[in-house]
């Protein structure tokens, strides 16, 4: 079982203080979702989990050594990433795209080997978008789209997941069912998700832990049955709501007083 | 899916009908000469020059084709080519200062090559401070410092005399009949090689960098070793063409849009393919001006001529990426 800490994260933009002494260690093989307005650095606590950003102070810990002492690879076989959207330069279909996803597990020149490929068929096909594979990805749909940036997370075949806003540009529906998809996966596949959510409704409903995030501070983190309250909420956001038990999923009804 | 045996299999075939135009560059010409007849020593002469043309042509039309690739993904736009950085606008100052003093043609290869260097030495250090995330950085700087050189050429064209202004105009527009000494081109030809190799060593790097900085950073690439090294080599093989060549445009920008259109984004398949379609394009582009005209027509001319129509027909046929 993989452990995955972050110990006195603080980081900072020229005049202006990003993150505070962010401490917390992943729940594993549960779903997290990270709370907070807008600026409040849920971006950038991801770019210092992944890496991609260096720390100002404190230390992230992955199976109880420092993040920076692993090798790139080494990391990227441990911790994948889904972004909001591809950034791809010269488009790929979505075989390629995905196969992409081997990465981390494929040495010298970068051949892939037939144990790769059915990886990648099989993520597919679990995916319900092996249909998709000769499509171009500037011409999916946007829940396609995120499905197919999901399967390449999986091909990396890590104990981690760590998504930005994946739900951030799809449609009621499209939301729902990717949601429901990473549910299904952190069950099935034993996988700790860590993700940047903007609804607490789709927290409430989807994740089991909470992290909610103000002015660069963890202000809770925990369960989401003990700390989705009217509390949290208006302190996070500064809108009142009004919480009750939903009748068809017995977890909490988020109402906005308004 | 790429394996080895479809790169050699496509590889092999660049190869082949390189080889073959190698063999017509060597015989056409204003009068063509069977490439048998090479061995006899009255055509010594006339083949020692074709050759030397063959091997300007292999040297810069592959180097501008790769680096040209390259600099598309490093830079993440299918408009850069390789004269984007301003090393050739510094490659054209430096010939241009040999000009000025009337060096002769070894020190005018040399000064333009040290002189492409400085501005690879700027873009590198501009690559190295700013981290990773600075193409757009990185970009404006080539373009400035492009300017810049540019400006003090177009000073000195000003106030050259007639004959000067001649020659470092036909300098600048690129052609395969400059003289290089056959050794230096040998020695460079061998350059172009080995960078070509260690390029397609690293092609994979190349493949995640085209999934954008995160996404390539995600999948365990050291981002600021791997793009120090894409610009480092990328800029050197640009430096040595235009050092030897002048700056023939459009195959750095042309040929990685058709070699991406028929082979696809795999960098593993596509970056040996740079190397030898880009040679063959300069040097069969070289051959047919040679055959159709007994005057020696500038070879940037006449590329960015060809060059112009087969963009706009991938343009408006439409392109995956677009």
């Amino acid at each position: 079982m993989i452990h995955f800490e972050a110990q006195n994260l603080s980081y900072a933009f020229p005049q202006k203080k990003i993150l505070d002494e962010i401490s917390f260690t992943l729940p594993s093989q549960k779903i997290t979702g990270i709370l907070g307005p807008n600026g409040t650095g849920k971006t950038t606590l991801l770019k210092l989990l992944l890496g991609f950003l260096n720390p100002m102070a404190g230390k992230i810990l992955l199976n109880h050594r420092e993040m920076g002492s692993y090798p790139r690879k080494e990391i990227a076989r441990h911790i994948a990433y889904v972004p909001q959207f591809s950034n791809l330069t010269f488009d790929l279909n979505v075989f390629e795209y995905v196969l992409l996803g081997r990465a981390p597990h494929l040495k010298g020149l970068g051949f892939e080997s037939l144990k790769d490929i059915d990886c990648v068929k099989k993520t597919l096909q679990d995916l319900n978008i092996f249909h998709l594979k000769a499509r171009f990805m500037h011409s999916l749909s946007g829940g396609e789209h995120q499905r197919v940036l999901i399967a390449k997370a999986l091909c990396q075949n890590t104990e981690i997941l760590i998504l930005d806003e994946p739900t951030s540009h799809l449609d009621l529906k499209a939301a729902l069912e990717i949601l429901s998809l990473l549910k299904n996966l952190s069950q099935a596949r034993k996988i700790s998700i860590l993700m940047v959510l903007h609804d607490p409704v789709q927290v409430s409903e989807f994740c089991d832990e909470v992290l909610f995030l103000n002015h660069g501070k963890i202000q809770a983190m925990g369960s989401v049955l003990q700390l989705m309250t009217e509390e949290n909420l208006y302190k996070t956001f500064q809108v009142q709501t009004h919480i009750d038990k939903n009748p068809f999923t017995g977890k909490q009804r988020i109402t906005l007083k308004i | 899916m790429i394996t080895p045996k479809k790169i050699f299999f496509h590889v092999f075939f660049a190869v082949f009908v390189f080889g073959m135009t190698c063999l017509l560059a060597l015989s056409a010409g204003v009068e063509f000469i069977s490439p048998f007849h090479f061995l006899e020593p009255s055509f010594t002469p006339i083949g020692k020059l074709r050759l030397s043309r063959i091997l300007l042509g292999v040297i810069s039309g592959g180097s501008l084709a790769l680096s040209g690739c390259v600099f598309q993904v490093l830079l993440k736009n299918p408009l850069a080519d390789p004269f984007i950085l301003g090393i050739s606008a510094s490659a054209a100052l430096g010939a241009t200062i040999a000009f000025a003093l009337h060096l002769p043609y070894n020190a005018i290869i040399l000064f333009s090559l040290l002189s492409a260097l400085i501005a690879l030495g700027i873009i590198i250090f501009v690559a190295q401070k700013k981290g990773p995330t600075a193409s757009n950085f990185i970009l404006l700087t080539g373009v400035l410092l492009g300017f810049l050189f540019s400006a003090i050429v177009t000073l000195f064209l000003t106030f050259a005399t007639p004959y000067e202004s001649a020659s470092l105009i036909f300098w600048l527009m690129g052609s395969l009949s400059h003289p290089v000494p056959l050794s230096i081109s040998w020695i460079s030809l061998g350059i172009v090689f080995g960078i070509s190799l260690f390029l397609f060593l690293k092609s994979y790097e190349l493949n995640l960098l085209n999934l954008g900085l995160d996404e390539a950073h995600a999948l365990g690439a050291d981002l600021l070793k791997t793009q120090r090294r894409f610009y480092l080599l990328a800029s050197f093989l640009t430096a040595l063409s235009v050092a030897l060549t002048g700056m023939i445009g459009f195959i750095g920008l042309i040929l990685p849009h058709v070699i991406r259109k028929f082979w696809g984004t795999d960098h593993r398949l596509t970056l040996p393919l740079h190397l030898f379609w880009g040679a063959t394009f300069l040097i069969f582009t070289d051959a047919c001006m040679r055959t159709l005209s007994p005057y020696e027509m500038p070879l940037g001319v006449i590329t960015a001529l060809v060059g112009a129509p087969i963009f706009l027909w991938i343009l408006w046929k439409g392109h995956p990426y677009q």
